[in-house]
This record gives structure tokens, sequence and C-alpha cells, in this order.
């Protein structure tokens, strides 16, 4: 099986390994450096999300794949030729009651294939809480791939990796809080979504720039949100659902809580389940005014910036400036 | 205690057989009506799948008609069946119903989970008849679908057209009214004797096609728009590898096994996909379609509803599968919006396509090509 394509020449030592800037390496982009760190091989990371990177993948992927999967195919396509291997993990499940999406399960398959065979990602199986024999398999033929004994993998894996999927704190997520005293405002989604500056059209930076304290689930500790996350309390869900349905119902409590945005792409599975309770969470309790703003790959930013534009108008600190201006 | 349930094909059949059996009352919502359809669209979240607009569309039918029991399932997994109960009950609860649900575990369907489930309900007598009530559904699922896998034989071969439907129509409206085990037993062999008696040109070879696909749509007749009917009007004979007898062989014959064997279609599906499970049915759908690809069918059809999350991964792994073995492979993804006759064009041109390959390569075979000579 082929390796690599246009083969870079293999450096003696250090190995090169590509990291495909989307989807999981929003969250857990340090976990896995440090994993190929400790394994004594250098990442190179694809970048931040362009145009170009985007419609790479467009054309690649087939066309009812969700956006930020096609992103990510654009972003290993990227990495062709200038590593010596591309690295995809498959994340199933990183603890027992918490699931990955499908499109996380198939996803070195899903590159592979829509690569057309030039390159077979490294793989490492994320599947803790089911099946973490299968983890230790692929740690296995990964090891082997890169030259290094199987102990070496499992012991880089455990020492930065195994703790840092499920740590209290999200390790990448945007530590920036806005400036302090604008109104507060919840952005919702998934990391790759709402971190993304392409994807998201920029929409914490504009609601920045707007002068809004922005929050996101990912700025709170993952076991707080886990307390929250209902009706999931302690059983099996997707992961990020989890991660969401957490941050709505702790934002809702918050009384400084001006207003919430939910940012999804077009057709995705899981937010079709967690956006409709967080409505629902909304509906029967506070009134905050919500914004659910749907994107993909079709989307034009000025009717995104209108929209955006519109909710901001709506916060109750902005009624209360223009009372004030009149 | 009035029981309801939703529609999934013909799992009616055996769902019926088992609360026959244990004396239970229940309501059964009516098969294929736009009515509940639209119901269970206009409460539903715009982007839910398809089978899960529809499951509630019988829930409410049946608690308007004085169901106040609601027995589903639920479970684990990637596909979001599994969240189906928890998000339905909160949208019925909202619309003013009230009820008590009983949610199956869907991936251990043992004979356990039966008692620990519907055990509160039933009383001493009727727990009694739990078992052989369970195994009479079981073995009528396996009973229903041989006999729609017969009408999918003949009904591609029969010489006057229509008869295989008439036949099935009868079929269905009798076993509507049957009750119980040996009644529907009847019924079914009743309809196997007149489809074995209809008239069929067995010179004729028709198209093979292989439907694969998400298991609810491809099982269930109203949703997939009757493809398995549709395909054999025309002259195609359609293989159903999705169907609730599959379902129950993976989930509760399973279970019952201490060990799981290793599945044909998953181990066919590991050139594409590295895994066991992507969701759903997802890798079956991949190691179905490598399988019936080399064994000589003519097409493949994946139907599926739109926003399916482990049929889109599989999607990714079909073109692939279409160019190593050069079968062709048409993927459907159907949602509330599908217009039927868009629908129907497109089988025919895929029937037309395939008979018109499979008559130039027979042609060829016979070593008959001659340039320049008329087809």
């Amino acid at each position: 099986m082929k390796r690599t394509s246009g083969s870079a020449p293999r450096a003696a030592g250090t190995p090169t390994v590509g990291l495909p800037e989307g989807l999981m390496f929003f969250e857990h982009r340090q976990l896995w450096e440090d994993f190929f760190r400790r394994l004594g091989c250098r990442t190179v990371r694809s970048g931040r999300t362009t145009n170009r990177i985007l419609n790479r993948g467009v054309e690649l992927c087939c066309n009812e794949t969700c956006l930020p999967v096609k992103a990510f195919a654009g972003h290993a396509a990227s990495l062709l030729g200038k590593t010596d291997f591309l690295f995809v993990p498959r994340y199933a499940s990183v603890c027992p009651c918490e699931r990955a999406c499908p499109k996380l399960c198939g996803l070195p398959d899903e590159v592979r294939l829509s690569l057309k065979d030039r390159i077979r990602p490294l793989e490492v199986a994320v599947d803790l809480g089911r099946n973490p024999a299968k983890t230790r398999e692929s740690l296995g033929r990964l090891a082997r791939e890169l030259g290094r004994s199987r102990e070496e993998a499992e012991d880089a894996f455990s020492g930065a990796v195994r703790a840092g999927l499920t740590a209290a704190d999200s390790p990448n997520a945007s530590p920036a809080p806005g400036r302090r005293g604008g109104p507060v405002v919840a952005v919702l989604g998934h990391p790759y979504m709402i971190f993304d500056e392409l994807l998201s059209m920029g929409l914490i930076g504009k609601l920045r720039a707007a002068g809004c304290r922005v929050l996101t689930p990912y700025d709170l500790k993952r076991s707080e949100r886990r307390r929250n996350a209902q009706p999931f309390l302690g059983r099996e869900f997707f992961e990020t659902g989890l991660d969401i349905l957490g941050g709505a119902r702790i934002f809702l409590g918050m009384p400084e809580l001006a207003g919430m945005i939910y940012l999804t792409p077009f057709a995705c599975g899981v937010d079709s389940l967690v956006t409709e309770f967080v409505e629902r969470r909304l509906r029967g309790g506070r009134w905050v005014p919500f914004l659910k703003i749907t994107v993909d790959e079709q989307s034009g930013e000025a009717g995104f910036d209108t929209r955006l534009e519109a909710f901001l108008d709506m916060l109750p600190h902005a009624a209360r400036q223009r009372r004030e201006s009149v | 205690m009035k029981l309801t349930f939703p529609h999934m094909g013909n799992a009616y059949v055996s769902v019926k057989v088992l609360l026959d059996t244990l004396g239970l009352d229940y309501y059964l919502p009516p098969i294929g009506s736009r009515d509940s359809f639209e119901r269970g669209i206009a409460n539903s979240p715009e982007f839910m799948c398809l089978p899960f607009k529809t499951v509630l569309g019988d829930f409410i039918q049946g608690l308007e008609h004085g169901a106040d029991t609601i027995l589903f399932g639920g479970g684990c997994g990637q596909c979001r069946l599994s969240y189906y109960g928890d998000l339905q009950q909160e949208i019925l609860r909202g619309m003013g119903y009230r009820f008590n649900y009983i949610p199956l575990d869907f991936k251990r369907l043992t004979y356990d989970e039966f008692m620990n489930k519907l055990g509160p309900v039933l009383d001493g007598a009727q727990k009694a008849r739990l078992i052989p009530a369970v195994t009479a559904g079981v073995r009528t699922v396996f009973a229903v679908d041989g006999l729609y896998r017969q009408a999918c034989r003949v009904r591609c071969r029969e010489k006057s057209a229509g008869e295989t439907d008439g036949v099935m129509r009868r079929f269905e409206r009798e076993v509507r009214a049957a009750r119980g085990y040996p009644k529907t037993r009847d019924a079914i062999r009743r309809a196997r004797r007149a489809l074995a008696g209809i008239r069929t040109d067995e010179a004729l070879d028709p198209v093979k096609i292989g439907i694969v696909g998400e298991i609810f749509l491809s099982s269930d007749p109203f949703t997939n728009l009757e493809i398995e009917q549709k395909l054999g009007d025309m002259g195609a004979l359609a293989v159903n590898t999705m169907s609730v007898s599959e379902w129950i062989r993976k989930h509760f014959v399973g279970a019952l096994l201490p060990v799981r064997p290793k599945d044909r279609a998953v181990r066919a599906a590991q050139p594409y996909m590295h895994t066991d499970d992507i969701g759903g049915h997802g890798i079956y759908t991949i190691g179905n379609a490598e399988l019936m690809s080399r064994r000589g069918f003519d097409g493949i059809i994946q139907v599926y509803p739109f926003t399916c999350m482990p049929e889109i991964i599989a999607q990714s792994a079909l073109g692939e599968i279409e160019r190593k073995n050069g079968v062709p492979v048409m993927t459907l993804i159907l949602d509330e919006m599908t217009a039927e006759t868009g629908y129907v064009t497109r089988l025919e041109a895929f029937v037309d396509m395939l008979q018109m390959k499979k008559e130039r390569e027979s042609v060829r075979r016979r070593g008959r090509i001659r340039t320049g000579a008329k087809s």
C-alpha cells in the first residue's frame, strides 16, 4: 500500500506528519502535536481554512457530506506531497457515554477515498469507550508505519492524548474573552464550525467588534457541561451534542446573557436534534433573542451579515442604547 | 391501557401478532396515511430524518385515537434513531398529550428485554404468554419477509401485469383484519400459494437490482415510494438487502448468540472502510453493495433519507465500488419533498440503462457483434 504521494524524501530520523486543521483538531490539536513530538516526528499544519482549501474539499467530497468534512478533505489535499505522512484520527468514542458523529468514525476512509487512494492516512482509532483494544491495535499499526515500537506509540498516546481527550478544559478553545461590559452573547455550535474563521464567516470576531462579550460552550469546564447536558444526563449521546446542550443550559441560567446564536452546517444530523432541544428550552423558559444560522459552501457573507446585524439590533442592550440616543 | 406503535414497512404484522397473543389492546395507525405523514412533518425539526417524522405522525394518530401507551425503542449508537424517543416524547408532551412510553432497547432485543419493559404493564397470565408471544412475533417477521421476497421474484416475471400486486393488496387487507398468530400465518400461506399460482415467464432473464441503504426507508414501501413494486413493474428483479427480518436477525437472534459471528457484509466492506461500525447500517450498505456487485447483479440502488449520517459516509465508498466492479450504482435520497414522478423517471432511466447494458454484453458474449450491424 502506498504511504505517501509524491514522496517527499524521508528525513532519516524525523519523519514529517501533516495535520489537516479541521474537525477534531480545533479541540485536540495540541494533544496530537504532542503525541507526534514524543514519537520524534515533526508536524506540519495545513493552516487556516482558505477559500482555496474549501473549494478543493467541495470538489473532492460526495455532495451530501457536511461543510466541515468537505473543508477537512480540502485541508488534507493541501498537505499532499508536503509531508511524509498524513494523520487522520478515527474518533468513535472518547469515553463510555459519548459517541462521535458517524462522519468522524469513517473520516480516514472518507479522506482516502476522496483523494482517490493517493495517500493512505496514518490513523489512530479513538474508541476508548467501546473498544479500547481497537485503539491499541491502531497504535501498533501507526508505530509500524513510523518505524517506532508499539510501546513507544502507546506511551505517547497515554502520555499526550488520552487524558486530554476528556480533560476538564478544552485545550484549544478560544481563550480571549471579549471586551468586559458589553452584552454577553453565547455562540453555540461545533468547535470546528464556530472557531473556523472561514466557515463561521468570522462570527466571533464580528460579535467582538460589535462590542459583545462572546461565550462558547468550550469556555466552560467539560465536567460542568456534562452535568448540565439535559436530557442526556449520564446517558449516551453525541459528544459535541452534550457539549452544546450543557453549554446552552448554563448560559440560559446566566442573568447577564443578552442573546444566543447557534451556528450549524447545513443538514447536520447532530444539530437537528440539539437545536430542537435548545429551542424548546428557550420557548419554555426565559425569553432570550435567539438566532440560528445555517451555512454551507454556498452561503453569501452579505446575507449572513444582515441577519447578524438584525440580531444585534434586537439585543436588550442595543435597544437601550437606541432609546438613550433618541 | 391501549397501546400504539409506529409503522416500519411490514413490521406491523408481527407486532400485531405479539400484542394479540398477549391479549393487549392496541390501536394500529393507518398504513400509508397522508394525514399522519403531514402531521408528523409539521411537528418535527426540519433537518430531522424522514423516519422520525413518519414515526411521530403515527404516534400523534395513535394518541388521537385513544391510545395511552407508546411502544417504541431507543438505545445507543451513532444513528439518530436511538435518540428519537427523547425528542418525540418532549414534542408530544409539548402538544399536550399525556401518555406512557415503553422504550425497548433496540440494540439488545432479548426475551429479558421484553420482560423488563413490557412486564410492568402485563398481568400474571399475560406474563406467562410473553415468551410464546415474542417467539410468534419473530417467526411472523421472517414469514412475512419471505412472502415479500417471493412477490419480488414473481412480479418481474408475471405474464399479466398487476397480478402480483393484486395478491399482495389482498394479503395486506386480510392480515390487517387477522387476529393472532394462526390467522396471520394462514393469511401468509394463502398469499404464498396465490403467488405460486401466478403464471410467469420463466425464460425471462430480468435485470437484477440490489437495494441497499438505510433500513427504515429500504423496508418501508410508503416512504420509499414502493421501490420494490415499481422496479418489479418495470421488469426488474429487486433484491432488498434490508428488511425487518434482517434487523431482527441482527438484534434479536444476534443477542441470543454467545459469540457474534463476523458478518460477511462487514468483511466485504473492509477494503473501503477499515472499521466495523460507522453507525446505523452504513457498513452493511457498503458490504452488500460490494458483495452483490461481485455476484452478478446488474445494478445497485442505495436509498436513504435526506441527512442520514451513516449512509452519507457509505455513499462516499459506493463510487469506488462502482469503479472497481463496473456495476452501476445509483443513490436515491428521499424526504417529504420528494416528488413521485421525478423518482419514477430516475428509476426508469436506471432500469433502461441496465437493460441496454445487459443486452449489449450478452450480444458481445455470444460473439455476434459485427461492425455496422444493426442492433
